[in-house]
C-alpha cells in the first residue's frame, strides 16, 4: 500500500527521469543495507566495499533525482515533506562517504545504509499527504536557508546517532568480555567518540544557524502562533538538549555512555519533530483549501 | 600403570577465586613438593602451577592416593579438604597420562592449543627434577608428553593462527583505541605474559612504554627492551592517570590497585578510556574498578569466551590431536612396561635361550647325519617352541609390572628361577626448548 502511494505521488508530482532516479537510489539504498548487513555477519564472505559500491550507486542517483528535481520545479521540492527528508538521507549518505574517507570506519556502512532505508520508509508514509496539495512557491531566500541548513544539520545528527549506537554496542560488549564475530569490524570506541563529537559539534552550528534563519523569517501573524506549533517546541527543545551535551561534556559533568545516550534522546527528538511537522502539515491542508495556502515557514521545517 | 595418579583443578572446574587460594609462588614450590611427598607417601611428584591450573602429578603404590594428595594439598593451603574436593578432579593409571598429554598440548588449555603451557610444564617439571622429586617413571612420563606436544603442534593446525592470552588482550585493546602511537602502556610487575603483551603493542605502533617494578634493575631491564621508562614502585599511583593501558603482572598477595586509585586518575583524564589487562593469580586490581566510567578491565578468566569461540573454530583439529595422544599413551605405557619388567623379561629369555641351544646343541651332536635343511628345521621349531611356551609368562610379567606389583614379580621371578632384576636407570634427555616464565 505505501508503494502504491509512493507512485502515486511520484507520478503526480515529479517527471519520468526524476522519477527513475528516485526509484534507483531507494533500491540502491536497500541493496546497500542489505550487503552492509550480510558484510557485518560475514565478513568472510561479503565485502563491505560491495555495499559501498552500491551506495554511491544510489547517492549518486538521488543527487541526479535533485538535480532533475531543482531545475524542472525551482524551490518546490523543499516544499513537500517527503523532498525534504529525501534531501536529509541524501545529506546523510554524502557525510557517511565524507567521514569514512577521512577515518577509517568499516563497519559504519551497516548502521548508515539501513538508517537511510528508514528514513525512506517513513518518507513512503508521508508522500500521500503532499501528493495532492503543494504549497505556495518560496520566495523568501531566508525561508530556503534555513530549510538547507536544517536539513543538512539533521543529516549529521543522524550521522552522530549511527555512531553513538555504535559506540553503545562496542562499548557494551567490551565492558562484558564479549568478542562476537559481527564486532570485529566495527570502529574502536576511540573513532566513534571523536566521529560523534564532530557530528555534535559541527551540527549545532548548522541547526543554531538554520533556526535563527527561520525564525528571522517569521512574520507577526506566524509568532503568533508559535507555541501552538509542536514542530518548533520540540526543533526548540532539540537544540536546547543538543547545546546541552556539548556544554556538559566541556564543563566534564557529562561523560561516557549519558553522553551517548543524550545524542540518542536527541536523535528522538529530531524523529518527533519530523512526525509532528506531518501531523501539523496534514491538520493545516485538511483545515485551509489548498487555493488559501500562504508561504507558511512551518510547512517546510 | 595405575602408578600413575594426577589431582588438581584448573579453569574448567574452580572458579579464579578458587585457584588463586591454591596457586602457589615458584619460591613456595619445593616445600610444597616436599610436603605432599611425605604427607601423601609419593615416590616421585611435580607440582604444576599455572593461573589456569595447579595439579600434582605422582608416581605412588598408595591405593589411597587420591585421598592422602588431596590432604596435602588441603593441608598446605591451610583448608578443608572436602572444600577443595569439590573443584578437584583426579586421573589414575591411563587417564593420569592422557591428561599429561592434553595439558602438555594446550589441548586442555583455556586458549586451545596455546604453547605457553608446554613451558609451564617443562619449568615444573624442571624443578622438581632439581629438588630430586621425579625419578625414573615420571621422567618417562614428562618427556613422553613434551614429544606428544610437539607432534601435537607440528602434525595438526591445532596452534596455527591460535590466539594467545597477549594477543586477545591486544585485540580487545585495539577494540578501544584508534591510534596507538599517542598512547602510553604501564607494566606493573615483569613477567613473560605481561612482556609477550608488550612485544604486540610495540608492533601495533604503542607510543611510549613505562615499567614499574619492586626491583627498580628489573624494571630498567624490562623497559631497556622496549625503549620504554622505567619507574619505581612507589610512584606507581603518579603514573597511573597518563596510563592508557595498563597491565598488571606482580606476585603481591593482595590487591596492588583499588577502585579509589582509579577513580582518581579518572577524573584526571577527564574519563577518558583506560584498559587494564590483570595477568595476576592472586589478583592485583580490584573487581570493583571493572564498573567504572572509561574502565575496561580484564583478568585471565574473562578471555574465556574468546577463547570459546576459537576453540570452536579449530574443534576439527581436535580429533587429530585425540588420536596422537591415544597413541602416544599407547607407546608410553607399552615402552614403560616393557621397560620397568624389561631386565627380568631378559634374563628369563637368556636363560630360556640357554637352555634351548644347549639341548639343540645335544641333539644335533646325536644326529650328526642329518642333511643341513633338516637341521635348520630344528633350530627353528626349537626357538619356536621356546618362544610360544615363554609368551604366556612375559605378558604375566608385564602385567605385573604394569600393577607396579614387585611382590609378584619377586614370586615369579624366584618361580622361573631367574633373579629379581631392577629396572636400569634411564638416561635423563634434556628438554628440546628453553623453560620460560609461566603466566
Amino acid at each position: 500500500m505505501l508503494l502504491q502511494t509512493f507512485h502515486e505521488f511520484s507520478r503526480h508530482t515529479m517527471s519520468p527521469l526524476a522519477s527513475i532516479c528516485l526509484h534507483a537510489a531507494m533500491a540502491g539504498y536497500l541493496i546497500a543495507a542489505i550487503i552492509a548487513l550480510a558484510a557485518l555477519l560475514q565478513p568472510a564472505r561479503v565485502r563491505m566495499a560491495w555495499a559501498d559500491g552500491t551506495g554511491a550507486f544510489a547517492t549518486g542517483s538521488l543527487i541526479a533525482f535533485f538535480i532533475t528535481r531543482f531545475v524542472q520545479a525551482g524551490t518546490e521540492p523543499l516544499q513537500n515533506m517527503f523532498e525534504i527528508v529525501a534531501l536529509s538521507a541524501l545529506f546523510l549518505a554524502l557525510i557517511y562517504f565524507v567521514a569514512t574517507r577521512l577515518r577509517k570506519l568499516p563497519a559504519v556502512a551497516a548502521f548508515a545504509y539501513p538508517a537511510i532505508v528508514i528514513i525512506f520508509l517513513v518518507n513512503l508514509m508521508l508522500a500521500g499527504s503532499v501528493a495532492s496539495t503543494p504549497d505556495a512557491p518560496l520566495s523568501n531566500p531566508l525561508l530556503v536557508a534555513h530549510i538547507v541548513l536544517t536539513i543538512l544539520a539533521y543529516g549529521v545528527f543522524f550521522m552522530a546517532t549511527v555512531a553513538a549506537v555504535m559506540f553503545l554496542l562496542q562499548e557494551r560488549t567490551l565492558k562484558r568480555h564479549k568478542d562476537p564475530n559481527f564486532m570485529r569490524n566495527f570502529p574502536p570506541l576511540e573513532s566513534l567518540r571523536k566521529l560523534v563529537n564532530n557530528c555534535v559539534l559541527i551540527g549545532l552550528p548548522l541547526l543554531t544557524v538554520g533556526f535563527a534563519l527561520g525564525f528571522a523569517s517569521f512574520s507577526a501573524d506566524h509568532w503568533a502562533g508559535i507555541l501552538k506549533n509542536p514542530k518548533v517546541i520540540t526543533s526548540v527543545v532539540l537544540w536546547c538538549v543538543l547545546l546541552s551535551v556539548v556544554a556538559l561534556r566541556r564543563a566534564g559533568v557529562l561523560h561516557g555512555r549519558r553522553h551517548y545516550y543524550m545524542v540518542l534522546v536527541g536523535f528522538m527528538l529530531v524523529v518527533a519533530t519530523y512526525i509532528g511537522l506531518g501531523v501539523v502539515t496534514h491538520r493545516d491542508r485538511a483545515l485551509v483549501p489548498a487555493q488559501d495556502t500562504q508561504e507558511n515557514p512551518c510547512s517546510g521545517l | 600403570m595405575q602408578r600413575f595418579v594426577v589431582i588438581g583443578i584448573n579453569h574448567k572446574f574452580a572458579p579464579l577465586e578458587v585457584r588463586e587460594r591454591l596457586a602457589y609462588a615458584d619460591r613456595r614450590i619445593p616445600a610444597a613438593l616436599k610436603t605432599i611427598r611425605d604427607k601423601a607417601g609419593c615416590e616421585e611428584a611435580v607440582l604444576l602451577s599455572t593461573c589456569n591450573r595447579v595439579e600434582v602429578y605422582a608416581f605412588t603404590n598408595d591405593e589411597n592416593a587420591r585421598n592422602r594428595l588431596l590432604e596435602g594439598l588441603a593441608a598446605d593451603h591451610s583448608i578443608k579438604p572436602e572444600y577443595l574436593e569439590q573443584y578437584c578432579y583426579f586421573h589414575r593409571g591411563r587417564d593420569a597420562v592422557e591428561h599429561l598429554l592434553r595439558v602438555s598440548g594446550g589441548i586442555d588449555s583455556l586458549v586451545l592449543g596455546e604453547t605457553q603451557i608446554l613451558s609451564q610444564v617443562k619449568k615444573a617439571y624442571l624443578l622438581a627434577q632439581s629438588e630430586n622429586a621425579t625419578g625414573k617413571a615420571l621422567n618417562a612420563l614428562f618427556h613422553r608428553a613434551f614429544s606428544a606436544a610437539k607432534r601435537m603442534h607440528t602434525d595438526t593446525a591445532i596452534g596455527r593462527g591460535q590466539l594467545s592470552v597477549s594477543s586477545i588482550a591486544v585485540r580487545f585493546i585495539n577494540r578501544v583505541f584508534e591510534d596507538l602511537s599517542t598512547k602510553t602502556a604501564l607494566l606493573i610487575g615483569v613477567g613473560e605474559v605481561g612482556e609477550l603483551t608488550l612485544t604486540y603493542l610495540r608492533e601495533a605502533g604503542i607510543g611510549r612504554v613505562i615499567v614499574v617494578s619492586r626491583s627498580l634493575d628489573r624494571a630498567k631491564e624490562a623497559a631497556a627492551r622496549f625503549n620504554g621508562d622505567a619507574v619505581p614502585y612507589d610512584l606507581l599511583h603518579d603514573y597511573l592517570p597518563a596510563a592508557h593501558i595498563v597491565i598488571s603482572q606482580t606476585a603481591s598477595e593482595g590487591r596492588i590497585l583499588e577502585r579509589k586509585d582509579f577513580m582518581k586518575s579518572q577524573k584526571a583524564r577527564n574519563w577518558g578510556s583506560v584498559f587494564v589487562l590483570d595477568l595476576a593469580v592472586p589478583r592485583d586490581v580490584a573487581e570493583d574498578v571493572g564498573d567504572l566510567e572509561g574502565v575496561y578491565l580484564y583478568n585471565v578468566d574473562d578471555l574465556e569466551q574468546v577463547v570459546a569461540e576459537h576453540a570452536m573454530e579449530r574443534s576439527r583439529e581436535l580429533e587429530q590431536c585425540r588420536t596422537i595422544i591415544t597413541d602416544e599413551a599407547d607407546l608410553f605405557l607399552s615402552h614403560f612396561q616393557t621397560y620397568s619388567a624389561g631386565p627380568l623379561i631378559t634374563e628369563l629369555r637368556a636363560k630360556a635361550e640357554q637352555i634351548k641351544d644347549a639341548e639343540l646343541e645335544r641333539l644335533l651332536a646325536r644326529l650328526s647325519d642329518l642333511p643341513t635343511d633338516t637341521k635348520d628345521e630344528i633350530a627353528g621349531f626349537s626357538a619356536r617352541l621356546m618362544n610360544k611356551l615363554l609368551h604366556p609368562q612375559i605378558q604375566g610379567i608385564k602385567e605385573q609390572a604394569s600393577k607396579g606389583n614387585n611382590d609378584s614379580l619377586r614370586v615369579i621371578a624366584e618361580a622361573l628361577g631367574v633373579s629379581e632384576a631392577q629396572p636400569q636407570d634411564q638416561p635423563e634427555p634434556t628438554p628440546a626448548e628453553p623453560v620460560k616464565d609461566e603466566a
